[in-house]
C-alpha cells in the first residue's frame, strides 16, 4: 500500500514538477547564446544584456559564443535547445536575412519566440571623407553614368541592403564582400573601395574623426547618434531596411516564461545603467516587445525577402 | 611627443600598477600556454573584469594579458610539442626537437629572449613610426594581402621536413579542409552535407590540437610501460653570448617582418611567423639544420609573432581599426571604457595613448622577467611521470578544443583528427603543412576574389607595384636556380671567347 502510494505520489509529482518549475522560473542559470564572435556588436550587446538580466533575475546569465557559418551554428543550437527558457539567444538581422541568401540555412525567424528588440541601427553608405562624393545624389549620378566605376563593400547581409539600395536608386555598383564591418571600413579609408554599407554604430568613431562621410541612412528616421546625416527618403529614395539586435527564445517556450522574459526586457531597457552601457558601445536602446515586435519583424523579413528576389533576377 | 612619452613611463612607476601588470602578464602566459585558449578568448574573458579600473589601468591589463598570451604559446610548443595556436607551429618545429635533446630549458630561454627582443623593438617602432606604418598598411589592399599569404604559403617547403612532396600533399589536404563551410565570398555552403555543424567549417583549433597533441600522447603511451623513465635534466636557460650574437640578425629581421605583417589588416601573427621562419631558413647558413632543433628557427618564429602582436596595435591605436581578432576585442573594451578608438583618440587623449605605448614596452620586460626564471619551471614538466603528465595534457587539450566555440562536437573532431595524425606521424607525413593550408587557404581565396572584383575581373591589374615585389620574393625559390644558371653562363661566356676557336 505504502509502495503504491509513494509510486502514485512520484507519478503525480512527475506531472506536477514541470509546472512547479515554471512557477519558479528562473531557478537556475540561464544560457544566452551569442552566435557571433567576441568583440563584435552582437557580443557587446549580448554581454551588456546578460549582465542586466542577471541583476534583474538573481540567477547567473552566461553569455556563450557559438560561432560559425554566419550565425548558422549558434542560431541552430538556440532554436533546437529545450524550450524551457533556460536557453535564450541574441537574434539579429542575420537570422532574418541569411535564410534568403544561404541555401540550407538551418534556422529562421519562425524557429524563435521573439522576446524583445533592443536596438535597431540605421544602415547607410559611407565614403572616404576626402572623396568628391558629397551626397547620395552624387553617388547615384556617378553610378548611373558609369556602372563599372563604383565599388561598394558590404558585410554578410549588407548584400541585401546594398541590393535594395541599388534597386530604389536604379544603380548597380560592383559589390565587394568583406568578412567584417571593420574590414570594409578599413578598405574605404584605405581607398580600395569607394563606399561601404555600414551602420551608424559601426561608422560613428570614424565619422567623428573625419575619416568617413555618411551619405545617407536607409531608415524612416534619422540616426540618433549621427543626426546630421539625411535619410535616403529625404534624398528622394525611400527605403527602410537595417540591422537590429534582439533577444529570442526557442519556438515553443511556455507562456509564463515568455511573459517573464518580456517583463524583464522592458524593465532592463528602461534602466539608466543599461542605456548608458549601450550608448558607450555605440547603440541606442530601442525597445519593442510582444506583438508589436513580431509585426516589426515580419516587415523586416518582407524587406529582406524583396531584396533577395532582386539577387535571383 | 618626447615629454608625453616620459610622462607615460612615469605613470607606470606606481608599484601597485606594476604588480597588476605582472599579474596580467602571468595570466596571459597561462592563457597562451593552454592549447586552444587563444589570446582573443583570454582578452574577451578578462575584459569585463577590468571595468572596475579606470580606462588606463583596465586597458593596460588587457594589453598585458594579450602580449603575455602571444608569448605563452611557445611554452607548450617547446616542452610538449603542441602549438597553442597557429602562430606557434613554427616554434614547435625547432623548439620541440631541442627539448627532446635535453635542451628544453635553453630552447625556452631562446624563445623568451627572442619574444622579448621582438616585442620591445616592435614597441619602439610603434612609438616612433606608428603613423607612417599605419598609412603604409592602409595602402595595402586585397591584392597585396593575397601576395603576403602566398609568401607565407612558401613556408610549406621549410616545414615539410625532408619530403617536399609529402608536405605539398598535406598542405593540399589543409586547403581542402578549409573550404568546408560557408564560402567567404558568396556565403554558399560547401561540402556541408546539409549538416548545420559543418556550416561553421572544420574547427581550426581542434584540428591543430588533434594533429599535434594526440599523436604525441599516443606515441608516448606506447613507450610508457616497460623501463622506468630516465630523469630529464633541465639544461641551462640563458644562452651564451656567442649564441645570442649569432641569433641577433635573425631576430632583427623577424622583428621587422613581424611588425609590418602585424600592422597589415589582412594578416596576423600566424602569417608573420610562417614568413619569418621560411625566410630565415632560406637566408641561414645552417638551413639544413632547421627543423631538427636549430636555435635560429625558434628565434625567427618567436621574434616574429611577438613583434606582430605589437604591430597589430599600430592600426588600433593610430586609426582605431582592428588589425586582427584580438584587436577587435580590445576595440570593444575601449568602447566599454568610454573611449572612442580612432584617429581622435590621439588628438583628445594623447597622454593616454603614450601611456599605452609605455605599457607595451614595460609589459615586454615583464615577459622577460617571468619567462626566464619560469623557463626552468616549465621545463621541469618533463620530469613529471608520464603516466601522470599525459592524462593532464589530454584533459587540457579537450578543454581547449571545446573552449573556442563552446561546441562539444569539436572535441570529437579533435580526437578523430588526432587518430589520423597518429598514422600520419607513423607514415612520416609532416603535419604542419595541413595547418598552413588551413590558415592561408581562406585568406588567399577570398583576397583573390576580392582583388578580382575590385579590378572588375582584370588579371593584369591584379598585380600592383607592391604586390609584384612580394610575389617576386615569394616565388624566388622557383626561379632562383634558373637565375643562377643564367648568371653562370654569362660569367663563363667571356672565358670561352678568349679561347682560340
Amino acid at each position: 500500500m505504502t509502495v503504491r502510494k509513494s509510486l502514485g505520489a512520484l507519478l503525480a509529482s512527475s506531472f506536477l514538477f514541470p509546472l512547479a518549475a515554471l512557477a519558479d522560473y528562473p531557478e537556475r542559470s540561464i544560457e544566452l547564446i551569442i552566435p557571433f564572435g567576441q568583440g563584435g556588436g552582437n557580443d557587446l550587446v549580448g554581454r551588456a544584456f546578460s549582465q542586466s538580466l542577471a541583476e534583474y533575475s538573481g540567477v547567473d546569465v552566461l553569455p556563450v559564443n557559438r560561432t560559425g557559418g554566419s550565425g548558422a551554428v549558434g542560431f541552430h543550437a538556440a532554436s533546437s535547445a529545450r524550450p524551457d527558457g533556460y536557453t535564450i539567444a541574441m537574434i539579429n538581422s542575420s537570422l532574418v536575412g541569411n535564410p534568403h541568401i544561404i541555401n540550407g540555412f538551418p534556422a529562421s525567424v519562425e524557429d524563435f519566440t521573439p522576446i524583445c528588440l533592443l536596438s535597431a541601427e540605421p544602415v547607410g553608405i559611407a565614403v572616404n571623407a576626402s572623396s568628391d562624393i558629397e551626397t547620395l545624389g552624387d553617388w547615384v549620378s556617378i553610378a548611373q553614368e558609369d556602372p563599372d566605376r563604383l565599388a561598394l563593400g558590404y558585410t554578410s547581409i549588407g548584400e541585401l541592403i546594398a541590393l535594395s539600395a541599388g534597386n530604389v536608386t536604379d544603380t548597380d555598383p560592383t559589390l565587394i564582400p568583406y568578412s567584417g564591418s571593420g574590414d570594409s571600413i578599413t578598405a574605404v579609408i584605405g581607398g580600395h573601395v569607394d563606399g561601404a554599407v555600414v551602420s551608424d554604430a559601426e561608422a560613428y568613431s570614424q565619422v567623428q574623426a573625419d575619416q568617413l562621410r555618411m551619405l545617407a541612412f536607409f531608415s524612416e528616421e534619422r540616426s540618433k547618434s549621427l543626426p546630421d546625416v539625411p535619410t535616403s527618403a529625404e534624398a528622394g529614395y525611400p527605403l527602410d531596411i537595417g540591422l537590429f539586435r534582439a533577444i529570442g527564445a526557442p519556438a515553443d517556450i511556455p507562456e509564463d516564461v515568455e511573459d517573464y522574459l518580456i517583463n524583464a526586457c522592458t524593465e532592463i531597457a528602461q534602466e539608466d545603467e543599461f542605456i548608458e552601457r549601450m550608448n558607450r558601445i555605440g547603440f541606442n536602446v530601442q525597445l519593442r516587445t510582444g506583438d508589436d515586435f513580431k509585426e516589426w519583424l515580419t516587415r523586416q523579413n518582407e524587406a529582406f525577402a524583396t531584396a533577395a528576389n532582386l539577387l535571383e533576377q | 611627443m618626447f615629454e608625453l612619452l616620459i610622462q607615460g613611463f612615469a605613470s607606470l612607476l606606481d608599484p601597485l600598477l606594476l604588480l597588476l601588470l605582472v599579474g596580467a602578464v602571468a595570466i596571459g602566459i597561462v592563457v597562451g600556454a593552454m592549447p586552444g585558449i587563444s589570446p582573443s578568448l583570454g582578452v574577451a574573458i578578462a575584459s569585463p573584469l577590468t571595468f572596475v579600473f579606470d580606462p588606463f589601468t583596465g586597458i593596460s591589463c588587457l594589453l598585458g594579458i594579450y602580449i603575455g598570451a602571444v608569448f605563452g604559446g611557445s611554452i607548450p610548443a617547446t616542452v610538449i610539442g603542441i602549438p597553442g595556436s597557429a602562430m606557434a607551429v613554427t616554434t614547435v618545429f625547432d623548439g620541440y626537437p631541442m627539448g627532446r635533446k635535453g635542451k628544453a630549458g635553453l630552447a625556452l630561454g631562446i624563445s623568451t629572449i627572442s619574444s622579448f627582443i621582438g616585442g620591445v623593438l616592435a614597441s619602439l617602432i610603434l612609438i616612433v613610426l606608428a603613423y607612417p606604418i599605419s598609412q603604409f598598411a592602409l595602402s595595402l589592399g586585397p591584392r597585396e594581402y593575397c601576395a603576403i599569404a602566398v609568401l607565407a604559403l612558401m613556408a610549406v617547403a621549410s616545414l615539410s621536413g625532408g619530403s617536399f612532396l609529402k608536405g605539398a600533399i598535406a598542405c593540399l589536404l589543409g586547403l581542402f579542409l578549409a573550404t568546408v563551410g560557408l564560402d567567404e565570398i558568396n556565403g554558399q555552403p560547401r561540402f556541408t552535407l546539409d549538416i548545420p555543424y559543418l556550416m561553421g567549417g572544420i574547427p581550426f583549433i581542434a584540428v591543430i590540437i588533434g594533429l599535434f597533441a594526440i599523436p604525441e600522447i599516443m606515441q608516448r603511451f606506447e613507450r610508457i610501460s616497460h623501463r622506468s623513465q630516465p630523469i630529464v635534466q633541465v639544461s641551462k636557460v640563458v644562452p651564451s653570448w656567442s649564441l645570442l650574437r649569432r641569433l641577433l640578425p635573425a631576430q632583427l629581421r623577424s622583428t621587422g617582418i613581424g611588425t609590418i605583417v602585424g600592422a597589415v589588416p589582412g594578416a596576423g601573427a600566424d602569417v608573420a611567423s610562417l614568413i619569418s621562419y621560411s625566410q630565415g631558413r632560406n637566408l641561414s647558413k645552417r638551413r639544413e639544420r632547421f627543423g631538427s632543433g636549430e636555435p635560429e628557427g625558434i628565434a625567427c618564429s618567436e621574434a616574429a609573432n611577438s613583434a606582430s602582436g605589437v604591430g597589430a596595435l599600430i592600426p588600433l591605436l593610430t586609426l582605431g581599426l582592428p588589425g586582427g581578432a584580438v584587436t577587435a576585442v580590445i576595440i570593444g573594451s575601449f568602447m566599454i571604457h568610454g573611449l572612442q578608438p580612432g584617429p581622435l583618440l590621439m588628438r583628445d587623449h594623447a597622454p593616454l595613448v603614450y601611456q599605452f605605448f609605455a605599457t607595451t614596452v614595460i609589459v615586454n620586460f615583464i615577459v622577460l622577467l617571468i619567462g626566464l626564471p619560469g623557463a626552468k619551471l616549465f621545463a621541469r614538466a618533463l620530469q613529471v611521470k608520464e603516466s601522470i603528465l599525459l592524462p593532464i595534457i589530454l584533459l587540457i587539450c579537450i578543454i581547449g578544443a571545446y573552449a573556442l566555440r563552446n561546441n562539444p562536437w569539436d572535441i570529437l573532431v579533435m580526437l578523430g583528427v588526432g587518430v589520423f595524425g597518429y598514422y600520419m606521424a607513423k607514415a612520416g607525413i609532416p603535419r604542419a603543412p595541413i595547418v598552413i593550408g588551413m590558415t592561408l587557404g581562406p585568406i588567399i581565396e577570398s583576397e583573390i576574389a576580392r582583388g578580382l572584383l575590385i579590378t572588375r575581373g582584370n588579371y593584369i591589374d591584379f598585380i600592383t607595384p607592391i604586390s609584384a615585389v612580394i610575389w617576386a620574393i615569394a616565388l624566388l625559390p622557383l626561379y632562383l636556380p634558373l637565375l643562377r644558371y643564367v648568371f653562370r653562363r654569362i660569367r663563363r661566356r667571356p672565358h670561352y671567347r678568349n679561347q682560340p676557336s
